[in-house]
Order: C-alpha cells, then sequence, then structure tokens
C-alpha cells in the first residue's frame, strides 16, 4: 500500500469512530426520533465497514458479495426507519405530546 | 484524488453526524443525518462502490423524507421548522457537491474496471449476487416484508392527517 491508497485500516477506523458517535446518541439522547437518528449512523457504519472490508481486504473478497451485504442491510435500516416512525403514530403519541406541552389556556 | 474523497467524506460523516447528534431542532437533525448518509455514499463511490453508492443516495433519501414526516408529525413547534430549513439547504448543498466531485474522482480514475463505465457490469455481478438460489428468497422475502411495512406506515399517516384534521 502506497502512502496515497486507501487503506482497510483507515475505512475500519471510520467505521468505528462512526459506530462510536452512533451509539453515544442512542445512549445519550431519549427523544424516539433522535434515537433513530443514532441507529441510521450505526447502520451507515456497518455498511461502510462492510463495503471497505469487501473491496479492501487482502486476500481479495468477492466485492459483489459485500454490497449485495450492504444494500439489503440498506433496506433494513430503511424498514426500522418505518417501524419507529410507525409506532409513535399508531399509539396516538402525537396527540398526547400536544396535549402534554400545551399551555392551560390552549388546552381550554 | 480518490483518496482525498474517501477522507473528506467520511471526516464529513463523523463531524455532520456529531452536529446531527447535538442538534435540538428534530428538523436540522434529520437533515444533518442526511448529510451524513450522503457524505458516506461518496465514501462507497470513492472505494468503487458505484451502485450501492446511487443506492445509498435513494434509500436514504426516502428515509430521511420519513424522518422528516415523523418529525413534522411530532413536533409541537412551528417556528423551529422555519428555523431549520435554511442549515439544511447549506447541507444538501454540501452533500450534492460531495457527490459531484466523487463521481468526477471515479470517472476520471485509470483504473477501467472501478469507473462508472464499469456500473453496467456491476449491476450485473450484484444481481448474480442477490438473486442467487440462496440469497434470492431471501431478498424478496425482505422487499415484500418493505412494502408491506412501508404501506402500513402510509396509512396510519394518513390515519393520524385525517384525525388531526377533524
Amino acid at each position: 500500500m502506497t502512502a496515497m491508497e486507501i487503506g482497510a485500516d483507515h475505512a475500519t477506523l471510520y467505521a468505528i469512530l462512526l459506530f462510536t458517535i452512533g451509539l453515544a446518541g442512542l445512549l445519550a439522547r431519549r427523544e424516539a426520533l433522535m434515537r433513530l437518528v443514532s441507529i441510521e449512523i450505526l447502520f451507515g457504519a456497518v455498511i461502510l465497514h462492510l463495503v471497505s472490508t469487501s473491496r479492501l481486504a487482502t486476500p481479495p473478497a468477492n466485492p459483489a458479495l459485500g454490497e449485495a451485504m450492504a444494500l439489503i442491510i440498506l433496506l433494513i435500516a430503511l424498514v426500522t426507519a418505518a417501524v419507529g416512525v410507525a409506532f409513535p403514530v399508531a399509539s396516538g403519541d402525537i396527540a398526547d405530546e400536544e396535549g402534554a406541552t400545551a399551555s392551560p389556556e390552549d388546552k381550554e | 484524488m480518490r483518496f482525498l474523497i474517501f477522507h473528506a467524506g467520511a471526516i464529513a460523516a463523523s463531524c455532520l453526524a456529531i452536529v446531527a447528534l447535538t442538534r435540538r431542532n428534530h428538523f436540522s437533525a434529520v437533515l444533518f443525518l442526511g448529510g451524513t448518509l450522503m457524505a458516506l455514499a461518496v465514501s462507497s463511490l470513492a472505494l468503487g462502490a458505484v451502485v450501492l453508492a446511487t443506492a445509498q443516495v435513494l434509500l436514504h433519501a426516502g428515509g430521511c423524507v420519513v424522518l422528516l414526516l415523523a418529525g413534522l408529525l411530532l413536533s409541537n413547534e412551528r417556528s423551529d421548522a422555519s428555523r431549520g430549513r435554511p442549515g439544511g439547504g447549506v447541507i444538501a448543498g454540501i452533500a450534492v457537491a460531495l457527490l459531484f466531485g466523487a463521481v468526477l474522482a471515479v470517472k476520471i480514475t485509470p483504473l477501467r474496471e472501478n469507473g462508472l463505465h464499469a456500473a453496467p457490469a456491476r449491476i450485473g455481478a450484484l444481481a448474480a449476487v442477490l438473486f442467487r438460489d440462496e440469497t434470492g428468497s431471501g431478498v424478496i422475502f425482505l422487499s415484500l416484508v418493505l412494502v408491506v411495512i412501508l404501506g402500513a406506515v402510509a396509512i396510519l399517516g394518513i390515519k393520524a392527517a385525517t384525525r388531526s384534521a377533524r
């Protein structure tokens, strides 16, 4: 590997950094939407690691396999976001939340 | 060039992720998340994963729209929404510029097998892996689940909107 080539270890470090950021957000934020955002970041880190490993691994792996797995994870991330959105909508938390934060004058 | 684009994308993704998680406004958090995911797509593109980068951009754009809808439904402060928009526009602009740079970098690369002209062959290889006998049924099942769940979300969203309109 020359100095100006992308190394697998660099990509892994970025994936670890991104995963740590997502995990910190997941543990620190309490709102459902922010937790979903954190989970999306975690998925992003996993995808980056998968792609980089399949592309830059020695001995070389099948790059299409890594891309295929990353695509499936991408779909799962979308499903997760959809389910995460569906729960508060289905349980009617919108009305509750509005009612909880509205001032007494507004409620009257 | 490819090296620089990869590092720029990964560093931008990390910085935007930190910013997204420290925002209080849900709208701008989701928009920064969009920026993060686009920067990740840039990194994937720099690694040569052309098809995956395209899918990432398209699917993550859809995912961000879903999350924005959720933010719109769950948010109580309309003034915050209008405050979040200009920042989001700047982020989207930066992401598109980065993406354009990455496409150029892949296009001018001397490695023919990694360039954009190799995309049809890449799609063929990907389809061969995805729709193989062992994985094909899984992909079809996942697609069906995705369609059902997205349909359910759409119905719930319409119901909630109708309820709030009443």
